[in-house]
């Protein structure tokens, strides 16, 4: 063995060692996380779909493949779960999101260490009828959700919104305002004012006057909304979806069990891969196209990396 | 609920209007009841069941409170007013204006104040405890809409409060014995009743207690009598008299008393009918007015089950049940809507609300059977008004945006959407339209592009998508068997 090889080799353990106990003083004092590459580094897909599974174990499938809930909930954090709870019907009705789904959602959160769990939502039906009759009230106080209302101007402040063409300002409620963490949980529905609703059809239902967007500009004021908050995560029902006559009171024959989820942090992708689903090209969706132009997300799916789960 | 269905049931008007209606369901005979009840133990209803009587004497207690200087002592009664404003009322209604009949009726003049006055006051005072609860994260109870009241009912309102509880301050129960109908009708039974409520001459010692505490003014120590028409059969004076001189027995037989003066009773007669000429001359122009009200610009809405115009202006009592009750409250009371025959009948007003389709609450409580009953299914194709929409006024027609609001919401679909490049246009069909009000509501063009046409007779609308028009979109994929990306 030649002198440099044996320095080399002494070289080798010093450093070894040296690096070793530099580690675990790290990790005694709070984290090694500096240690570990980039998240984007090891490449988390932008959008996950699953397809042919009861919604709330696609929604596992699917959170897993994004990374766990642990990546978008940290300890201590609260989190507002805002799914669509519009309309005084039943999940049979494909009118609101599924009730299970919000239950494991919310599960998960507190899985990941979450505070404080919230649901609500801007009901159109009277907001007592919506909570209860969708069910999705008992299920998520089930899973330790406080379920709050959001039926009173009382809970919503005004807020300006930079960049937006027709939505300049707004009320918005205190529980997006004020948590940590905004999980946008939607269900997909043929809608006959707006084409399509799904992930930002859905924020109208953290405003007060829903009513300023059909009347100076639907598709306009729903992509200026996303220039305010977008969601943490977006999570896409589309288990039970109303094709026609949406998006509520539709026809028994008007529902489709298309038996698939979609996840994204990008909300004008999951719209995008939501209006494929449904049949529909995404840039005939106004409010899809003009939150591209917004720059708000992307709408060519071919450019994302996605992930395809079947089960 | 239970207990107030029972309370309900005794209302005379309420009850009465039932039975001659013949409105179905249990035969309403709690009016019977309560006139046997009188005619066996005087005007226990007055002062057990009566709401607005159970008021007065809370205004009457509160009076005595503050007022301990005033000494209430025998009233002499007024049977001339009381005769007249009895006989207008009853001739008024038989010729189909139950205007006055429902201002005095007790049950409704009460139903009223509670509905239009204290409710708000209630919930005024539930939205101050609410925001403290919430601050401990306490949402079991939430904040309640007091419903809009316009200025001209909530005047009416105070002043008719305000004058009664003048009469009450100044003369006790003297409404009841003046202008309250019942009052009157039991008034008649209750002067001959079985067991009454006299003195005993040997015992009495005219101390005067009992004249003094007689909130109906009807005990007269001078003439050791009281006064078994106008007695209210509250039994205070029985429960204060020293010497157990005033009993509660059957009644001993006595001289009928003379009715008076002849030139009174020719005064009466002429009176009589002197009221009896201005109401049959009051019938042509009552008529103009119900035909100015059906062909003017628009037909009021009224709440389902009312059947057609002239059944329920002709049986609505406007007591306000169920105004208070409604849980949208989209039921309003009407000022000049029904003519002034029907002041404060109550009418729907979709400017911020609309009538919940799974609803049918006002149909299962009115008293009186102006709104029959009906069951959900049937409430659901029950057409009190149509739909009606100008282009012209529609943002989506006029601009060529989105709008949908109107079609979003829409419980039978009777506003759809119809494409046509890439906008979605509202269209209506009004055979399936029932009048619910929602599209009204939320259109948010100014003046607004879709209103509700209300319905004189309400008829049955045709089902749901009955005639629809043709699928926009055939599901190419009704399961995923793949992605489509």
């Amino acid at each position: 063995m030649s002198t440099n090889e044996k320095l080399n080799r002494r070289e080798f353990f010093k450093k070894s060692l040296g690096a070793g106990a530099a580690f675990l003083g790290a990790s005694m004092l709070g984290g090694t996380r500096f240690a570990w590459a980039d998240d984007t580094a090891i490449a988390f897909p932008d959008l996950v779909a699953v397809r042919n599974g009861l919604p709330e174990l696609m929604f596992e499938k699917a959170i897993a493949a994004m990374g766990g809930m642990e990546r978008y909930v940290k300890k201590g954090q609260t989190v507002v779960v805002k799914p669509n709870i519009g309309w005084a019907r039943g999940p049979e009705t494909g009118a609101n999101t599924n009730p299970a789904l919000v239950k494991r959602i919310v599960e998960y959160c507190y899985k990941a260490g979450a505070e404080k769990v919230y649901v609500f939502d801007n009901t159109c039906n009277d907001w007592r009828k919506c909570y209860d009759l969708s069910q999705i009230e008992k299920y998520a106080k089930e899973a330790g959700a406080t379920v709050a209302p959001g039926h009173d101007e009382r809970y919503y402040q005004e807020v300006e919104i930079e960049g937006a063409k027709v939505l300049k300002k707004t009320k918005v409620h205190e529980l997006i305002l004020e948590s940590d963490v905004f999980i946008n949980v939607p269900i997909l529905k043929d809608h006959g004012g707006a084409g399509i609703t799904v992930a930002m059809k859905n924020l109208m239902g953290v405003v007060w006057d829903r009513g300023f967007y059909h009347g100076r500009g639907l598709q306009e004021c729903i992509s200026d909304f996303c220039l305010y908050r977008k969601p943490d995560l977006n999570i896409v029902d589309a288990y039970l979806v109303t094709m026609d006559n949406g998006p509520q009171r539709a026809r028994p024959e008007d529902l489709s069990l298309k038996k698939s989820l979609l996840i994204s942090e990008d909300i004008v992708a999951v719209d995008a891969a939501a209006a494929k689903i449904f049949g529909v090209e995404p840039e005939k969706i106004d409010h899809i196209k003009l939150a591209y132009e917004k720059k708000i997300g992307n709408i060519d799916l071919s450019e994302l990396n996605i992930k395809r789960i079947s089960l | 609920m239970k207990l107030a269905d029972l309370l309900l049931s005794f209302q005379f008007t309420p009850s009465f209007l039932k039975f001659i209606t013949l409105s179905p369901g249990v035969l309403a005979i709690g009016f019977l009841i309560v006139v046997i009840l009188t005619a066996l133990f005087g005007r226990i209803y007055c002062a057990a069941l009566c709401p607005l009587g159970i008021l007065q004497d809370i205004i009457f207690r509160l009076s005595r409170k503050l007022r301990k200087k005033q000494r209430p002592q025998y009233q002499k009664p007024y049977p001339k007013i009381q005769f007249a404003v009895f006989a207008v009322t009853l001739i008024s209604a038989v010729l189909g204006s139950f205007a006055l009949l429902n201002t005095l009726d007790p049950y409704s003049f009460f139903g009223r104040i509670a509905s239009n006055l204290f409710e708000p006051v209630l919930i005024f005072a539930n939205n101050l405890v609410i925001p403290l609860l919430e601050k401990f994260e306490i949402y079991a109870h939430s904040t309640l809409t007091i419903h809009h009241i316009s200025a001209s009912v909530l005047i009416f309102n105070l002043l008719a409060l305000f004058i009664l509880a003048a009469m009450v301050v100044l003369r006790g129960r003297l409404y009841c014995n003046t202008l309250c109908p019942v009052g009157t009708i039991l008034s008649v039974f209750a002067k001959h009743s079985l067991i009454k409520i006299q003195i005993d001459n040997p015992k009495c010692t005219s101390c005067k207690k009992c004249e003094r505490i007689c909130r109906a003014g009807c005990i007269d120590i001078a003439e050791r009598k009281v006064d078994s028409g106008r007695c209210v059969a509250c039994f205070d004076c029985i429960d204060i008299c020293p010497t157990k001189a005033v009993e509660y027995k059957f009644s001993s037989a006595g001289p009928a008393a003379q009715s008076g003066d002849p030139r009174r009773r020719r005064f009466l007669r002429y009176a009589l009918y002197g009221t009896g000429v201005l109401t049959l001359a009051s019938i042509p122009l009552r008529k103009k007015t119900r035909r100015k009200l059906l062909t003017g610009r628009s037909q009021p809405v009224m709440p389902p089950g009312a059947t057609d115009i002239d059944h329920f202006t002709a049986t609505c009592t406007a007591c306000h049940l169920c105004v208070s009750n409604c849980p949208t409250n989209v039921i309003r009371p009407a000022i000049a809507e029904y003519g002034l025959a029907g002041l404060l009948q109550p009418t729907l007003n979709f400017d911020n609300s609309y009538c919940d389709y799974d609803c049918n609450i006002c149909t299962q409580l009115c008293p009186t059977g102006a709104l029959q009953p009906l069951m959900l299914e049937a409430k659901q194709l029950t057409q009190i008004g149509t739909c009606k929409l100008v282009p012209k006024k529609c943002i989506v027609y006029r601009t060529c945006e989105d709008c949908g609001a109107c079609i979003e919401v829409c419980p039978t679909h009777a506003v759809y959407a119809i494409e046509r490049n890439g906008i979605y246009f509202p269209k209506t069909n009004p055979d399936i339209c029932i009048g619910c009000g929602f599209c009204e509501k939320v259109c948010p063009a100014r003046p607004r592009a879709i209103t509700v046409e209300g319905s004189a007779i309400q008829i049955a609308a045709q089902a749901p998508y009955s005639n629809q028009a043709p699928v926009r979109k055939q599901d190419a994929q009704p399961t995923l068997e793949e992605f489509p990306f």
